[in-house]
């Protein structure tokens, strides 16, 4: 049972690939001289219910990374999402209580989440 | 298992080729009887490198198995790698990489591959299908779509990318 309400004051981790070779799923690039994950991290596929991610006040990124060889952390403000009309909403699973979704097809503002990303966490 | 490699796009009739002789490394030692060659790699050379650095990373995708971003991403299809390299090889053809446009590639998690094309004066992405069909968003600064709509003919992307970057 969802009893987490997201606000816009609170932050979101979304995981993205870091693998190289020989598989290159690398989801970094440079924006202006910083190093950002690609939009593509952001983008739902076809009949997902939305973007997986976890409420930055229920967990910590080192929890969330899971394996940080494979694995970073971007950071987002909730304020991203909830602004552009997506709901964001506690999702609780039985092995992570921090996760939540922001509903809906999130390809039209991906480029936006990623954009706005706050902070990256690389292990 | 053979995979029969398909064209998604209609190209001209020695585009590909000419895209491999002309991003070749191997004239930087054309003459190496010489001592004094002073030859240094020109950017059709430092372009080859990148067109190889480009397909090397696409092929790598082939790679990924079912989950590999850990949110059940899937695996990429033959057909997005096909046309991603066909993609590559039309703008290798026409100078595309070498100019000011970072061009980046990265795999999608419906089994698609996007590019991303980011300059001064242009921020775009080509997203390819699984099934290798090809859509271009155009952005502005704050990562509002601007334009968006399938691409038919690979012409059409060197035509959008060099509108958008001297809009």
């Amino acid at each position: 049972m969802p009893d987490y309400k997201i606000t816009d004051s609170d932050f979101l981790y979304r995981r993205f690939s870091i693998l190289d070779e020989p598989n290159y799923a690398v989801f970094w690039k440079l924006d202006n001289g910083r190093k950002i994950p690609s939009s593509a991290a952001f983008k739902t596929k076809l009949n997902e219910d939305g973007l997986s991610v976890n409420i930055a006040a229920l967990t910590t990124p080192q929890t969330t990374v899971g394996n940080p060889e494979e694995f970073g952390i971007a950071e987002i403000s909730a304020s991203t999402p909830i602004g552009l009309g997506y709901d964001c909403i506690h999702n609780p699973q039985p092995e992570n209580e921090a996760h939540a979704l922001i509903v809906g097809d999130t390809k039209p503002i991906a480029k936006k989440l990623s954009k706005a990303i706050t902070q990256v966490f690389d292990f | 298992m053979n995979q029969e490699i398909s064209q998604k796009f209609h190209t001209s009739n020695n585009e590909l080729i000419l895209s491999f002789v002309s991003g070749s490394t191997a004239s930087v030692f054309e003459d190496s009887e010489n001592i004094t060659n002073t030859y240094r790699p020109q950017s059709s050379q430092l372009h080859g490198i990148k067109y190889f650095n480009y397909a090397d990373t696409i092929y790598g995708f082939i790679n990924l198995k079912k989950n590999w971003d850990s949110y059940d991403a899937d695996v990429i299809s033959i057909n997005a790698i096909d046309s991603a390299i066909e993609i590559l090889n039309h703008l290798n053809h026409k100078g595309q990489l070498a100019n000011d446009i970072a061009v980046n590639v990265f795999p999608m998690r419906d089994g698609g591959i996007q590019f991303e094309f980011d300059g001064e004066n242009i921020c775009a992405e080509l997203e390819i299908n699984p099934n290798g069909d090809s859509i271009f968003i155009l952005f502005d600064d704050d990562g509002n779509i601007i334009d968006k709509g399938q691409l038919f003919e690979l012409s059409e992307l060197s035509t959008l990318l060099k509108e958008a970057e001297y809009a």
